[in-house]
């Protein structure tokens, strides 16, 4: 699991370490960090590397969620680019482990998809999304102001 | 991919975003294939912004761009506004996501979601009706099988809301709305009627061949050739497409008029600009109906009475109105084919949008489930710690109960840890207590009433004995039996609800005082009836204040009159056809019990309208099969009098007299009756129904059948909220010219001279000395061989 560490090498074997806004270090296994686009395709133009990877766009608690994800998710195979177009767009349904692990506040959720799109995280964008499409689902314009 | 393709050309013109993407990325420019620019676009720069927006709204026309920046200091201001007040709701989506974003959350919604966003307020209406969203609605569409529209004229969010919104474009008015695939209009019933007489100035939409009998105000306002122009059904068209191609084509009349050269123009406007195809009519009726009077040129036309063939050169149609209805024709057809194409797929649409909303209402009620009955939720907790406690009775049905829920207690989002429980436990059980006490108590009262309505049921043997122990004269004034229960003797009886019936000793020991009670009940009846009846026939200014205080006899002359005539005041009575409306309590659980009686036994004597003792004799016939009373809250009221004088009815009543030159000071029923002899039928000319003629039906005479006509309609409208009232009956009688009404034997009064008329009432309407006038008149249609 991601957990902060106050070296600021990275540590061999696969390890990666991922630099936030707030300078706050994280360091992960390559697989979990190759969930994100942004991360694989940045690893894979500098090679190996000891540099921390910089997220300036990411604050540290923000992370912490994504790489809790990403840590969950890290066997699931990659998408096929075609058919996701089209289950994505219809259902809003959502597995129970994401459904639990997007169960926060607005704020945070917002902050959440912003983060899954800069580091391209396209299953990730996609809950977030849904669960943002749900609140909305089904509700009267008043209903949807007071959310 | 389809919705980034939105997004990316979705400019800024659309809303207050905090920057804009170019206007140029393709279609194909994918998201999952460019992470670059999505990344790119994700780094909000201010600088990188307006360098983006100038290149961006380069090479849009000036009016997006004014656009846009209204549309982003709106946003600001709503930003700011938010932030100050601490507005109720959270973080705005569209401030706090990048346009991208956004258009991927509403690629998963409906196209009723995308709808009620659109309503939201004006940032989100602003992006969503934005040209860049058509493909948003596109998508979202297509779940619905709803075709493209071959005559493309209105918006996609317009289409959506034509079949989606469920406001009428009319009126505002909320349910029971129709959609008209034909006409592309959405209006609720009210505003779809085709009123016969227009008098409703509501209606949107018309019948065509009857408007100049029916509307003539309106026939008279729109263009001859207006007709040609609009969407129309083989019957109807819309009102306001009227008025708008009347003004349209008056307006191209007015500029050939100035000018001599009119035929070498060809700058038409375009056919199809149509303003039924808007979803939202209210934006345009300002428009149009400040149109409709532009021309000068037409008020002067309306005066002498413009028709296109009669008239010659002054309204031949010019070569470009002809050429501009030639358009229209093209259009049209177009239109009648999108016509059949929805009205195609209106019905699967209805059915899916139900199907949809009821799949979101299990969903929120299952979400909401799960959060209440969930283990670890804090009423569960609670509930549990109740349970431990061990009381000795047995708290579970105090629980969950609505003020239970709704207790800040129980509905509190703080977990329940000891020091909590320990904090609230006392005020729990207080609460419990109060649930508890409140539940005995209900009890009780439940039971009382109980015991009560068996007390009362053990009252109507000795009831009906009674009844029969009177004359037969006295008979008909006697209370109905939910009347009589409430006379203040007979009330002391079943009150005290006893668990045994009532007791003959206390029937016995009351019965000299019940008596008494029905006496003064009578009188009453007899004083209220004269009251009532006045008070609908004559003017309260003339009426002699010396008339209430007469001792009145109940049977004399005054109530057999047909001016005297009342209706019955039960609910639904007359009833339709054969069905009569009894309440049973025995048969239905349901208060309102509908029992068919197969009624050829309509006793001419017994009828809901007619003098005061037999309106008095059908109620007992028909209305006094209850054995208890109804409600509880009828305990508080006194006993009443079944029977009324709607105004409506004594207006009718009084048009049929004068129609038919009986004198309203002696006519009677036998008078009435007679004229039926050689009477074909009545029309009620300003009827709202399409049921407008009557005539003797059933056994029932035709006046019967009229007045049962105009007090159903009368009770409809007053039962409309907010209240309506109906305008006085106009009326008119068609009988046979050839057959003479033989003078009634052995009446003498009777003038019989001038059955017919000559085809116009000479004398001026009657004033009806109530508040409205009976306009009557009198057509002979004596011609037509019946």
């Amino acid at each position: 699991m991601a957990s902060a560490s106050g070296s600021g090498a990275a540590t061999g074997g696969g390890k990666v370490t991922l630099t936030t806004s707030d300078a706050e270090n994280f360091v992960v296994e390559r697989d979990v960090a190759n969930r994100s686009v942004l991360i694989r395709n940045m690893l894979e133009d500098v090679g190996e590397s000891d540099q921390p990877i910089p997220l300036p766009n990411v604050s540290a608690n923000v992370l912490k969620k994504v790489l809790e994800w990403c840590e969950h998710h890290k066997k699931d195979p990659e998408p096929i680019a075609e058919d996701l177009d089209d289950n994505r767009r219809k259902t809003t349904e959502i597995s129970d482990w994401d459904a639990k692990f997007i169960q926060v506040d607005q704020e945070m959720l917002f902050e959440i998809i912003l983060a899954a799109n800069y580091l391209d995280i396209k299953p990730l964008l996609d809950v977030g999304c849904k669960t943002v499409a749900n609140m909305i689902k089904g509700k009267q314009p008043e209903e949807i102001r007071k959310l | 991919m389809s919705l980034m393709s939105g997004k990316r050309s979705r400019k800024a013109a659309a809303a207050g975003f905090s920057y804009a993407e170019p206007a140029s990325s393709s279609d194909e420019d994918d998201y999952d294939e460019s992470p670059e620019s999505t990344r790119q676009a994700t780094k909000r720069g201010k600088g990188k912004v307006s360098a983006r927006r100038t290149e961006d709204s380069s090479d849009e026309d000036a009016h997006p761009r004014k656009k846009a920046r209204k549309g982003k200091s709106e946003a600001k201001g709503k930003g700011k506004a938010k932030a100050n007040g601490g507005g109720k709701g959270g973080p705005n989506l569209l401030d706090l996501l990048p346009p991208e974003l956004v258009a991927e959350i509403f690629s998963h919604l409906d196209t009723p979601d995308l709808l009620s966003l659109s309503q939201v307020n004006k940032q989100y209406r602003a992006l969503l009706t934005a040209k860049a969203s058509k493909r948003l609605w596109v998508e979202a569409r297509k779940d619905f099988n709803l075709p493209d529209l071959a005559k493309g004229d209105i918006e996609e969010w317009q289409y959506a809301s034509l079949f989606f919104d469920d406001v009428c474009q009319s009126c505002s008015h909320r349910g029971a709305i129709v959609v008209d695939c034909f006409l592309r209009s959405r209006l609720c019933k009210t505003c779809r009627k085709v009123n016969p007489e227009g008098s409703c100035t509501a209606t949107r939409i018309v019948k065509l061949e009857t408007l100049d009998r029916i509307n003539p105000k309106l026939k008279a306002k729109l263009h001859p050739l207006a007709v040609d122009c609009v969407i129309r059904t083989p019957a109807c068209a819309s009102v306001d497409d009227l008025e708008y191609f009347s003004a349209v084509l008056r307006d191209l009349e007015d500029q050939d008029e100035d000018s001599d050269i009119a035929e070498g123009r060809s700058d038409l406007p375009s056919p199809s600009r149509v303003p039924s195809g808007e979803g939202f009519r209210r934006f345009r009726s300002r428009h149009s109906s400040k149109r409709v009077h532009a021309s000068k040129r037409w008020s002067k036309l309306q005066d002498i009475d413009s028709d296109i063939d009669d008239d010659g050169d002054s309204a031949r149609p010019s070569q470009r109105i002809v050429n501009f209805i030639a358009d229209r024709k093209v259009a049209l057809k177009q239109y009648q084919q999108d016509g059949e194409a929805l009205s195609c797929v209106a019905r699967d649409v209805k059915d899916k949008k139900r199907a949809l909303r009821d799949a979101t209402a299990r969903a929120a009620q299952r979400e909401k489930d799960l959060k209440r009955y969930s283990s670890d939720s804090r009423p569960a907790q609670i509930r549990r710690a109740v349970l431990a406690l061990d009381l000795d009775y047995d708290p579970r049905s105090f629980m969950d109960t609505p003020s239970w829920n709704s207790n800040k207690l129980v509905k509190s989002d703080l977990p329940l840890t000891e020091d909590e429980w320990s904090r609230i436990k006392p005020q729990i059980l207080e609460l419990i207590d109060r649930q508890r006490s409140l539940a005995q108590r209900l009890k009780d009262k439940n039971n009382l009433w109980k015991r009560q309505l068996s007390q009362q049921k053990s009252l109507r043997k000795r009831y009906d004995g009674l009844l029969q122990s009177l004359s037969a004269s006295a008979r008909p004034f006697a209370p109905l039996f939910v009347d009589f229960l409430l006379l203040p003797a007979v009330k002391a009886l079943w009150e005290p609800g006893t668990s045994k019936p009532v007791a003959e000793n206390d029937w016995l020991r009351q019965l000299d005082g019940i008596k008494e009670e029905l006496e003064q009940y009578r009188l009453e009846l007899g004083m209220h009836a004269r009251a009532t009846i006045l008070e609908a026939t004559v003017d309260p200014k003339k009426r002699n204040p010396d008339d209430d205080e007469d001792d009145l006899d109940l049977q004399d002359d005054f109530f057999a009159l047909a001016t005297s005539f009342v209706c019955c005041s039960f609910k639904n009575c007359p009833t339709r056809d054969q069905k009569h409306c009894v309440w049973d309590p025995r048969q239905s659980r349901s208060w309102q019990h509908y029992k068919t009686i197969t009624t050829t036994a309509d006793s001419p004597n017994k009828r809901w309208l007619g003098p005061l003792v037999e309106v008095l004799e059908h109620a007992h016939e028909k209305h006094n099969e209850a054995v208890c009373l109804k409600h509880k809250k009828d305990l508080k009221r006194d006993p009443q009098f079944r029977f009324q004088l709607p105004l409506e009815v004594a207006c009718g009543m009084s048009a049929i007299l004068e129609l038919n030159d009986l004198d309203p000071a002696t006519a009677g029923k036998r008078e009435l009756d007679h004229v039926e002899t050689v009477l074909r039928e009545y029309e009620w000319e300003n009827a709202a129904s399409t049921r407008r003629k009557v005539h003797s039906r059933g056994g029932r005479p035709a006046w019967l059948n009229l007045l049962t006509l105009i007090k159903r309609e009368g009770e409809r409208l007053g039962r409309m909220r907010p209240p309506a009232t109906l305008d006085p009956p106009c009326i008119v009688i068609r009988r046979n010219k050839s057959e003479k009404l033989e003078p009634l034997s052995d009446d003498d009064d009777e003038n019989e001279d001038d059955i017919d008329g000559d085809g116009e009432d000479d004398e001026a309407p009657r004033k009806k000395k109530g508040k409205r006038p009976a306009s009557v008149f009198e057509s002979d249609e004596g011609d037509e061989d019946e």
